[in-house]
């Protein structure tokens, strides 16, 4: 087979490929076996307080010693 | 860690579960595996403090987020105060002084290049490093890398300012410093995301949040378009030529300049969203599920739209319509991400009422919209042969600029600084709320102005009388652009101001800070002012 009808197979076959690639990331965003885990993943920007707390009495600290 | 001292608990309900299934036998197996474990637990327990200390003593980089902070604050009025005033010289042009330097061919990109990489590149700095070490509970991965990343893109900064004004210039738009600045670019944008991806494989959660998706993204594609379009042949310290012939070199350009737009611009963006939105309104992004599809789909799109740049060019009309086909497909997963960012304010709108940094990002998400929807109107060939080259596309580019990437640095900056400083609040709320408005009616000046300016120059650019001669000289359309012009001046101007107004407060904040704030006694006048 010649090299150009090699290539444009190939592109054919990857357009297909990522637009296969795409849709499975939907429906596995979307799937019900997700859903708790979504959730938690949305709530990781509210369980960063604790180093926060650490991270301000530490320069609290540094303060006082300077 | 926690899953070895997990594992006799375990033993121990399955121990229970079991209880009744298993035989006399088995019984006593499991009864001396569990003491066993129980054993080696009760043996592991001194240890455990101290395995508990070392990883609990871990605090955030907070001092690389305060730098780049300041910096980006620092730079934003700058490059904004070049912007008003080369502004200016579009009506007074008596302010080129007739200086090769000061005109505004060289302070144009001058502007361009202080505004997008010294002042949004700081805020994406800072908010990179702050979102990433908070979303995974860990510390950067190297203080000294970072700090390396800080004083290598200032004094990158400092060098275009040098030889921009001087005239050395590769000429491909935003990118227009020579080859010498390009590799040392390379140099802090590869350290930038060694601090970046190693922070993220020494996190201390599972997921990776979604802010960090979009970040990461928008620091491989930079490295990636950066040196593709910078590849060039240089014929001295300050002089060189790309290695792409002509056309390719114009596709090159716009692939890598629409991608500024799409990954440095948008998806940086997109992950200080993410992050401070949920944040600064208490309430979790509207959809997860959502801005997972929303990433996918907004990365796999963006990199196609660059053509539309080159409309009406040499460039294939094959490629220039697959590009205007991309930038349509374009609109969906934006108007998605913009829904998902609006929407997680659905149940507690009344919060936009009395918190102005939330109203910064909500309005700044809005902004965002518009311009997504505005672009890909732009990108159809035939609204493109009217808007090419007009006011429009300044004016475009300015609603996402000002209204979004600048509106959402400033909301994400308000809620930095307190916390940076270990303060409640900002010096003062008023303030926050008075740049607010000034920065509102800044946009809206400066579009409007630029909406009108770039109708009316197409317009009259391409009337044609029945002889086929042009109707309008272009000096008669530029004497009738000289209202819009002023009109953007003063937009431009209330802008700055706003900033000046941001950097009082910025500086009385940490002021409170240095006095005392950070110690415990001074709580009761941080709480005066919150």
């Amino acid at each position: 087979m010649a090299w150009e009808t090699l290539l444009s197979q190939f592109k054919g076959l990857h357009t297909l490929l990522m637009i296969a690639l795409f849709v499975g990331i939907c429906i596995w965003a979307f799937s019900p076996s997700r859903q708790r885990e979504n959730e938690k993943a949305a709530h990781l920007v509210f369980e960063d307080e604790d180093m926060e707390a650490r991270t301000i009495e530490q320069q609290r600290r540094d303060n006082h010693d300077e | 860690m926690s899953e070895n001292q997990n594992r006799p608990l375990i033993t121990i309900t399955e121990y229970i579960q079991n209880d009744y299934r298993i035989t006399f036998l088995t019984y006593i197996i499991e009864h001396r595996r569990c003491v066993a474990y129980a054993a080696h637990t009760l043996q592991t327990v001194p240890e455990e403090p101290n395995m508990e200390t070392q990883t609990s003593a871990e605090t955030y980089n907070y001092r690389v987020v305060r730098q780049f902070a300041i910096a980006s604050l620092v730079w934003g009025i700058v490059g904004m105060g070049l912007g008003v005033f080369i502004a200016a010289q579009m009506f007074l042009p008596q302010l080129n002084f007739d200086l090769p330097w000061t005109s505004f061919g060289r302070l144009r990109p001058l502007h361009t290049n202080a505004v997008i990489f010294a002042f949004a590149g700081s805020a994406l700095f800072a908010t990179s490093y702050y979102v990433v070490q908070r979303t995974s509970q860990s510390r950067l991965i190297s203080d000294e890398a970072a700090a390396f990343t800080f004083w290598g893109w200032q004094a990158v900064i400092v060098l275009v300012a040098i030889t921009l004004p001087l005239g050395y210039t590769t000429t491909k738009e935003y990118a227009e410093p020579e080859w010498p600045i390009n590799i040392l670019i390379a140099i802090v944008w590869l350290t930038y995301a060694y601090v970046f991806f190693g922070t993220i494989a020494r996190r201390r959660v599972k997921h990776i949040y979604v802010a960090n998706w979009f970040y990461g993204a928008f620091i491989i594609t930079i490295a990636i378009l950066h040196v593709v379009n910078n590849l060039a042949i240089p014929v001295g310290w300050f002089e060189s030529y790309s290695i792409f012939p002509g056309t390719i070199d114009a596709m090159v350009q716009w692939w890598y300049g629409h991608n500024a737009v799409g990954f440095y611009l948008t998806a940086g963006f997109l992950g200080m969203m993410y992050y401070f939105v949920p944040k600064q309104a208490n309430r979790p992004i509207y959809s997860y599920r959502l801005s997972i599809v929303h990433f996918w789909a907004l990365i796999a799109t963006y990199v196609w739209a660059g053509g539309h740049h080159l409309h009406y060019t040499p460039l294939p009309e094959w490629a220039q319509t697959a590009s205007m086909i991309m930038s349509l497909i374009l609109l969906a997963p934006s108007w998605g991400g913009m829904i998902n960012g609006i929407m997680t304010l659905s149940g507690a709108w009344y919060k936009l009422r009395t918190d102005p940094i939330l109203r910064f990002l909500i309005v700044a998400v809005s902004f965002y919209g518009m311009a997504t929807f505005e672009g890909p109107l732009m990108s159809i060939r035939t609204v493109n042969a009217l808007s090419h080259s007009t006011d429009w596309t300044v004016g475009h580019v300015h609603s996402g600029a000002l209204g979004w990437v600048a509106m959402i640095s400033f909301g994400a900056l308000y809620h930095l600084f307190p916390r940076l400083y270990g303060l409640k609040s900002m010096f003062s709320i008023p303030l926050i709320n008075l740049h607010f408005w000034l920065a509102t009616i800044g946009v809206v000046l400066y579009t409007v102005s630029m909406w009108i300016n770039g109708l009316l120059q197409g317009l009259m650019w391409r009337a044609v009388n029945d002889d086929g001669t042009l109707t309008y000289s272009f000096v008669e359309a530029l004497e009738a652009s000289y209202p819009g012009y002023v009109v953007r001046f003063i937009g431009g101007a209330f802008f700055l101001g706003g900033v000046l107004v941001m950097a009082y407060n910025v500086w009385r904040t940490v002021g409170q800070s240095e006095t005392g704030a950070l110690d415990d006694s001074t709580d009761a006048v941080q709480g005066a002012n919150a």
